[in-house]
């Protein structure tokens, strides 16, 4: 008896297979399952395929539980980009896969909190819509931050 | 229906983000642009960051020393997280209130409130410091005896109202924004723990932690 395949499709419409049972350690995905049985192909509009292929690999990964923690450490820090990491976030936010959107996240988190403001806005692609009358204010605020 | 977006940055993506960040960096990117400093000011952010540092951080809270400072600081409770407390900066002024959200790293010192009897002296001055959870504010209550007085904090300001009234018969005061979730505050005298009143002897002085570090 094979095992049952779920088929994802990317926000550019490529179509991943995976077995079912790798598939529902995504709790949208789960919840999708239980409902209707999920027999059709099911569409992540926010997810690119390059990304949807990270998850994918993710979802395969052979891990005892115990080693768990460490792989999707490993897992994020080997995709350090910034934007590759915020498309991975999104996704397993999207999806629902906790520990991977825990680490993705934290992997963020924990490059941006040295950056400069021009670094961060860089990084994540963020116009600076203040006046530095406003941005003096705030420094004034938070001096104790900066 | 289209997600929610900050400077075409998915919402979820970066509160997620942003709530792992440290108190310091946290408040330097609040320059980053005005819908991240909208979204950093918000109540639900903030309650969130506070409970994500608290699960966290295991530590202790609070630590009490005899001879820092010379004026007598007290912990007057904490509820959710934020921590209430007052000093006094002489012998005859009338307290000042704080309450401290640690995982900002952010003190917010209530507005001075005028005493209805004047001097304090021969008065004692308790408060408590509770939260609502029908309408999600914390009340500082301030009680004056001989007469008991109610003092009503509405959203930073402070409204006192010589009236006296019966203990139970008080309703308090309002104070939205800051919230937080304390798991312990460890006195010399024991643990307080989160929503109790810790009332402490005024040879206790409290150590603050927002200096800079």
């Amino acid at each position: 008896m094979s095992k049952k395949t779920l088929t994802l499709m990317s926000k550019d419409k490529q179509l991943f297979n995976i077995e079912e049972h790798l598939a529902v350690q995504s709790v949208t995905i789960r919840n999708m399952v239980k409902e209707d049985g999920a027999s059709s192909v099911i569409p992540l509009p926010r997810v690119d395929s390059e990304t949807l292929a990270l998850v994918i690999e993710y979802l395969n990964r052979q891990q005892a539980p115990e080693e768990d923690e460490d792989y999707v450490k490993k897992f994020v820090d080997e995709r350090g980009e910034i934007p590759t990491l915020l498309e991975l976030a999104q996704a397993a936010l999207d999806l629902d896969i906790k520990k991977l959107m825990d680490a993705a996240c934290m992997k963020v988190a924990d490059l941006i909190k040295d950056f400069t403001l021009e670094e961060v806005r860089e990084a994540l692609r963020i116009e600076n819509d203040r006046t530095p009358e406003e941005e003096k204010a705030i420094r004034d605020e938070f001096q104790w931050a900066f | 229906m289209a997600p929610t977006t900050i400077d075409n940055f998915p919402l979820d993506v970066l509160s997620n983000i942003l709530i792992r960040l440290p108190a310091k960096p946290l408040a330097r990117i609040r320059c980053v642009s005005k819908p991240w400093n909208t979204l950093l000011s918000q109540p639900s952010f903030i309650k969130s960051h506070l409970q994500r540092y608290i699960k966290d951080n295991d530590e202790i809270l609070v630590v009490f020393a005899n001879g820092f400072g010379s004026d007598p600081e007290l912990v007057h409770g904490s509820v959710n997280g934020l921590i209430c407390l007052s000093y006094r900066t002489s012998n005859n002024a009338e307290p000042v209130i704080q309450i401290w959200n640690r995982s900002l790293l952010a003190i917010l010192t209530l507005p001075s409130y005028c005493n209805p009897f004047g001097c304090t002296e021969k008065i004692s001055i308790q408060f408590g410091f509770r939260f609502d959870p029908k309408t999600h504010d914390y009340k500082v209550i301030k009680f004056m005896t001989p007469i008991p007085t109610l003092l009503i904090l509405i959203q930073n300001s402070f409204k006192d109202r010589d009236v006296n009234l019966p203990y139970e018969n008080i309703q308090v005061e309002v104070f939205k924004g800051f919230l937080s979730n304390v798991t312990k505050i460890v006195g010399r005298d024991g643990i307080f723990v989160d929503g109790h009143d810790g009332h402490l002897g005024p040879a206790l002085t409290f150590w603050r932690p927002h200096a800079k570090t």
